[in-house]
């Protein structure tokens, strides 16, 4: 009966070398393993010496707070922004001795100026409500007889006068009425307030490049520091023939883990400044009858905060152990 | 294996290490290179694994002549070389077992193919009980059977070996030349750099000689 099957020849065992040859899947497999061998023993590196991590990790963090919080901060006094934006407004203190006759017809002529495009009276009783409201003198002011305060009537210039220019020429136009006791522009305070946030916007970004230098120059001084006390190791792994990816690769991780943990921290910096800002901003929300308006760091601002962390400290530890990797290397 | 053809070498300081040098050692054989010190042994080392280039002159290992290999593909170059050093590079920061690991953790090995591979190197070199000791804690001679281990742990095809007994006292210079040939045996070439002339009465191999950077033909 003829063998239908039968085994293969017993391979030889080949003398001395025997090349072990991978297939593809184990390949991807040891070098997904080789990356989480080396996040362990990071990890556990970081655990070894807590204190010295903390270290490192807060001066990260600290250096990506400050410029974070800042923003921050901005960025919820421009919420207060779409409010002002346009709001070229001209407020007309009037005569308190001008009779309502007189006032309605002022009223109607000046909607008939084409340098205006709005006109409204602010309602005296409501004025001096509010007024009792935010100064707490409600008790002095309601000892009064009458109603201290002047009329007043707020002028909306037409849009091609709200520039500073001819909204200063019709400001002085108005104060020529003969009811007008005092017209003020309140031009003045909006521009200059987008102004100082534009100021603070560039200071802040200009503050985000040095700490994100200073991140990277801390991060690559602790690496250098880290390369010099595993030089022997270094020179053993070159010599058996390990790549660079492979002699970077525990120190890129180092880097980014740095990173992580410093932004982390910088996350728990910030919470507790925002809280600990939270109530007297919810006071002036309130101040500027806005929406009650807390500063947080939303979803995404953890994001991206963590993600920058995370690059600065890949990017910082890359530098540095290019830096020094050519040292070591021959050629 | 190895050809060294007009092979010379001259440092940037311009110091003549290598002259001329042309030799040629055959698949698994087993050779010693001597010379006095500064004679260039190491260098003619240094050359074979790439850790220098020669100026002049081509060298071919497995039949590749060496200036070809790009500087990225050296670590692949260096896979198929085991290489012993005087002085052992052991890492004191790891065990025993670590340290041998090192060579295929770089390769990119399997983890239980590594635990299997290292135990089996140890065993080699009679150290299988001391896989969990700090290196540090060894004799000087164990400290070079670690090493002796941790260079034949990937199966290299080439063994290279600089002063392997240069800091170990005759008994155990001898067992540690014994191993080496037991790795020949199995079919690795091994090549051992020695100025312990002493060391060469015991062994019967092929010799090449240098001095001051030049071969010397007998």
């Amino acid at each position: 009966m003829k063998k239908l099957f039968h085994k293969a020849p017993p391979k030889r065992e080949e003398k001395g070398v025997k090349k072990h040859q991978f297939t593809p899947d184990e390949q991807v497999k040891s070098y997904f393993k080789a990356h989480w061998r080396v996040l362990k023993q990071t990890a556990g590196k970081f655990l070894k010496a807590p204190l010295d991590t903390l270290m490192t990790c807060s001066a990260i963090a600290i250096a990506l707070a400050l410029p974070v919080g800042f923003y921050l901060c901005l960025n919820n006094i421009q919420a207060f922004g779409p409010q002002w934006e346009g709001h070229t407004q001209i407020s007309l203190f009037l005569n308190k001795r001008i009779e309502e006759a007189r006032l309605g017809r002022l009223l109607e002529s000046l909607e008939y100026w084409p340098e205006i495009a709005k006109v409204s009276m602010v309602d005296k009783t409501q004025a001096l409500k509010e007024f009792q409201e935010v100064t707490g003198l409600s008790d002095v002011l309601s000892a009064l007889d009458d109603n201290p305060l002047p009329q007043v009537i707020e002028v909306m210039p037409s849009q091609t006068n709200r520039e500073p220019a001819s909204a200063e020429a019709l400001l002085k136009r108005l104060e020529k009425l003969p009811e007008v006791d005092i017209a003020q522009l309140d031009l003045a305070w909006v521009q200059r307030l987008s102004i100082i946030i534009e100021i603070g916007h560039r200071i802040a970004f200009g503050m985000m490049l040095f700490l994100a230098a200073g991140v990277l120059l801390v991060i690559g001084n602790t690496i250098r520091l880290e390369i010099e006390s595993r030089r022997a190791e270094i020179e053993v792994a070159q010599l058996v023939g390990a790549t660079k990816a492979f002699v970077r690769r525990p120190f890129l991780y180092t880097g980014a883990l740095y990173g992580f943990i410093g932004g982390v921290i910088a996350m728990v910096i910030l919470s507790v400044a925002l809280y600990y800002l939270s109530e007297p901003i919810a006071e002036l929300s309130g101040l500027y009858q806005q929406q009650k308006r807390l500063l947080t760091l939303s979803f995404s601002d953890v994001a991206s905060l963590l993600f920058m962390a995370v690059l600065l400290g890949w990017v910082g530890s890359w530098l540095s152990v290019n830096r020094h990797l050519e040292r070591l290397t021959p050629n | 294996m190895i050809r060294f053809d007009n092979v010379s070498k001259r440092y940037a300081t311009g110091f003549e290490a290598l002259q001329n040098v042309s030799f040629e050692v055959a698949s698994e054989e087993m050779v010693f290179l001597t010379g006095h010190s500064g004679a260039g042994k190491s260098t003619l080392l240094k050359l074979i694994t790439l850790i220098e280039r020669q100026t002049r002159g081509q060298i071919y290992v497995n039949d590749r002549p060496l200036s070809l290999i790009a500087n990225r593909k050296i670590p692949f170059h260096r896979r198929q070389i085991g290489v012993v050093f005087q002085n052992h590079h052991l890492l004191f920061d790891r065990s025993v077992f670590d340290n041998v690991a090192l060579p295929l953790q770089v390769i990119g090995f399997p983890e239980r193919d590594i635990a299997r591979r290292v135990r089996a190197a140890l065993d080699k070199v009679g150290l299988l009980d001391k896989e969990k000791v700090n290196p540090i804690a060894l004799s000087g001679g164990q400290q070079q059977r670690v090493g002796i281990a941790r260079a034949v742990v990937h199966k290299p095809s080439i063994l290279l070996a600089d002063e392997p007994t240069g800091n170990l006292d005759d008994d155990i210079s001898k067992d540690i030349l014994h191993l080496f040939r037991q790795f020949n045996h199995v079919g690795v070439t091994v090549m051992i750099a020695t100025h312990d002339k002493h060391l060469l009465e015991v062994q019967k191999s092929r010799n090449i000689e240098l001095d001051h950077g030049a071969l010397v033909y007998r």
